[in-house]
């Protein structure tokens, strides 16, 4: 129990992620079969929908804008802060900090992971794993947007008697990157919205908001 | 030689991974196969036949337009037909095109692939951005 209670946050998003994805798949197929019968088409199995672009590409297109998200704002926090904002570091502490701040090579101690103090290759990748890790997943659930999204156009193309797009083709298509878009534009604003909000407002427990007493100007702070 | 491209669903978002093989999915041949057996259907003038492989709604157009049964006109209306060049299918849809350059268009139809449009020919324009210039279309 207890380790349930120390992994909760990952437990419950992991069981909240598995849930609506389910869902997605179900009215997902519902609505592909919907469609299909006005278009007097066969429908699909449900086996079949989940193994397709069709279902893919919609899920595939709301990964990647979150990966981005995520890559985006490690990356600038970095460098970027924002005075009395909980999702920014002190304002004096821009860049990637010394060594010693960090805790890397002779700084690490007897609790650090083994790779922080390390040295050498490994300690860079360390460092630098959650943004390599964030960046990969984008960049790799972008590609897959991308695939499955040509199918899923093509097929609608095919179905207008239009001729396919190969898939360079599509890269450039208004399809693909307002799909891309349409996720980006939400991504950002929910950040930027959390960024600033937290600047101002309040939720006692929270470790996304700083104590309900506390300053609006005091930075990086959690509840 | 016939190119034939199979549709690929994608496993998992992180590794893009492209998954071969259909495993009882439609397939680019069997599309092909239809188009084949059209073609020879109208080259020997079995009407019947060629009207079998339309799908249903295909086969609704064609009557309601001429006014006529289908197997008495399928056979009369203008084909260049040729040797298959390549095929494409994306998820229930699939197009075979011919050394001629015609097009036909097929949907999924009861399990089958059956022809959605037939005697197409690319338009003046982008072929990718217009829809063909069909003789019989659904």
């Amino acid at each position: 129990m207890k380790w349930v209670r120390d992994q909760g946050l990952t437990l419950a998003f992991t069981a909240i992620f598995l849930a609506s994805l389910v869902g997605q798949a179900f009215a997902g197929h519902a609505d592909f079969n919907n469609q299909a019968i006005a278009h007097n088409d066969d429908t699909m199995s449900f086996w079949r929908f989940v193994t397709s672009s069709a279902f893919w590409v919609d899920v595939t297109e709301n990964w990647q804008s979150e990966y981005l998200q995520f890559t985006l704002f490690v990356f600038a926090t970095i460098w970027l802060v924002q005075r009395g904002s909980t999702e920014s570091k002190s304002v004096g502490k821009p860049g990637r900090e010394t060594d010693e701040e960090q805790k890397v090579g002779e700084h690490a101690d007897a609790a650090s992971p083994k790779w922080a103090a390390a040295g050498g290759w490994r300690t860079r990748v360390y460092s630098n794993s959650l943004l390599l890790v964030m960046g990969a997943i984008w960049i790799g659930s972008w590609l897959a947007q991308a695939v499955t999204g040509r199918v899923e156009y093509n097929a609608t193309q095919l179905d207008h008697t239009q001729d396919p797009l190969s898939l360079v083709q599509y890269l450039g298509s208004a399809d693909f990157w307002n799909r891309t878009l349409q996720n980006w534009q939400s991504e950002f604003l929910a950040v930027g919205s959390m960024v600033i909000l937290s600047v101002y407002l309040r939720q006692r427990g929270s470790s996304q908001s700083k104590p309900v007493g506390d300053a609006h100007t005091a930075t990086g702070v959690e509840g | 030689m016939t190119l034939r491209r199979r549709m690929t669903p994608v496993l998992a978002a992180a590794a893009a991974a492209v998954a071969g093989g259909c495993g009882g999915q439609a397939t680019a041949g069997e599309a092909e196969r239809v188009v084949e057996e059209f073609y020879g259907a109208v080259r020997a003038g079995d009407g019947d036949r060629a009207c079998r492989l339309l799908s249903a709604q295909a086969r609704s157009r064609l009557e309601s337009q001429t006014s006529q049964a289908c197997d008495g006109v399928i056979t009369r209306l203008r084909y260049s037909g040729g040797d298959i060049v390549d095929s494409h299918v994306f998820i229930t849809n699939a197009r075979v095109r011919l050394r001629s350059g015609e097009r036909a268009f097929l949907g999924r139809e009861d399990g089958r692939w059956r022809l959605d449009a037939i005697g197409c020919n690319p338009p003046p324009g982008d072929p990718r951005e217009q829809p063909a210039d069909c003789e019989l279309e659904a």
